[in-house]
């Protein structure tokens, strides 16, 4: 780890047996891997020509499955769930998104006991969501909407349409 | 498990910590690098009780002047803590990704005192220059839930067990149990 805190490409991180990348797809660090716990057959499935940029983090419980689709570029997206978690083709998440499993989530302990499964989210195609913002269990973000700085998404953003604000709105065209 | 691979899950050395950084039993800190901006010249300047979490994201940016307390059982998951007189949080809190705490606003409202300052801090600067910190303790309860992205500014106290939702900005004291949402924060029943 470097004096600012960023990982080098090559940080000791095993990476994990049960994910899928597709061909051209990058992923930037092994940081992403420091906090993965899937035990799914997948946990991550990512498509074609899709890029896990800079300090982009899977911090998934056993449970949990992340699929991101073709041409995606993730920048510090933080994946913290032990739900399931489905993006589109062509979207654009970061900087510093968290997609969450809970509004306070934190890594278990041994000892803690299994919590009740999340809400799956599902991110359409030729989405972008911008820095900032925090996408919660139940959100349902359509094809080619825009999710403003610092907006906080626990439910559905019609396709197409733009949510800014917190607590959210949705304005349409 | 390799040496490096050790420094970023937690299993490196934490008597290598300065002697101001006070650990209770049985905690766990992911990463050294959380005590990077610690530049506290107060002892004990952090003070983590028994079994308290520390993950990779969380950072003690601390004033020479700036001190740390949390309580047990404790979970900081991405706390950033900006610090110049005392941050102080109870037992069993959960803090969660993104978070800033600070107690200090660090910089002047009034635009000529802030230039002086911007130019006093910038390469060249004079430090004696620096505008003095207003600072206001922080202190958060027990069995508090602070959520992704949330802001506590300074002289906040959070009583117990209330919740902070994620991305809300904290500018005023919260109730035992309250429930703050929004920017700016609102309580919530």
């Amino acid at each position: 780890v470097t004096a600012h805190g960023l990982p080098e490409y090559d940080l000791p991180v095993p990476i994990p047996d049960n994910i899928e990348i597709g061909p051209e797809s990058q992923i930037w660090s092994r940081w992403a891997f420091l906090h993965y716990r899937s035990r799914r057959p997948c946990g991550l499935r990512v498509g074609r020509r899709s890029a896990l940029w800079g300090m982009t983090m899977l911090d998934l419980g056993p449970e949990a499955e992340v699929s991101i689709g073709d041409h995606c570029t993730m920048l510090d997206v933080t994946f913290a769930t032990n739900g399931s978690v489905t993006i589109g083709d062509c979207s654009m998440i970061g900087h510093r998104v968290v997609i969450a499993g809970a509004a306070a989530p934190c890594p278990p302990t041994p000892e803690a006991p299994p919590e009740p499964l999340p809400a799956p989210i599902v991110i359409g195609s030729n989405t972008w969501i911008t820095a900032g913002s925090v996408i919660l269990p139940g959100a349902r973000i359509g094809d080619d909407a825009v999710v403003g700085t610092g907006t906080v998404v626990d439910g559905e953003v019609p396709a197409g349409a733009t949510a800014f604000g917190n607590p959210f709105r949705v304005v349409t065209r | 498990v390799s040496a490096e691979l050790a420094e970023l899950t937690g299993r490196w050395d934490y008597s290598t910590l300065p002697s101001n950084i006070r650990l209770g039993r049985e905690c766990f800190v992911e990463q050294r690098d959380c005590f990077e901006r610690c530049r506290s010249r107060r002892d004990p300047a952090v003070m983590l009780g028994d079994r308290v979490r520390v993950y990779a994201w969380t950072r003690f940016s601390l004033e020479p002047t700036g001190t740390v307390e949390v309580g047990e059982d404790s979970t900081l998951v991405g706390a950033m803590f900006m610090g110049a007189e005392r941050i102080q949080i109870g037992a069993r809190t959960i803090v969660s990704y993104f978070v800033t705490i600070a107690d200090c606003d660090f910089h002047p409202r009034d635009s000529e005192a802030r230039r002086r300052d911007a130019i006093a801090i910038a390469p060249g600067g004079d430090p004696a220059d620096v505008a003095e910190l207003r600072t206001a303790p922080v202190t958060i309860g027990d069995d508090v839930w602070i959520g992704i992205g949330a802001i506590v500014l300074k002289g906040v106290t959070i009583g117990p067990g209330a919740r902070i939702a994620p991305g809300a900005v904290v500018t005023r004291d919260v109730p035992a149990g309250g429930r703050v949402i929004g920017n700016p924060g609102q309580l919530v029943t």
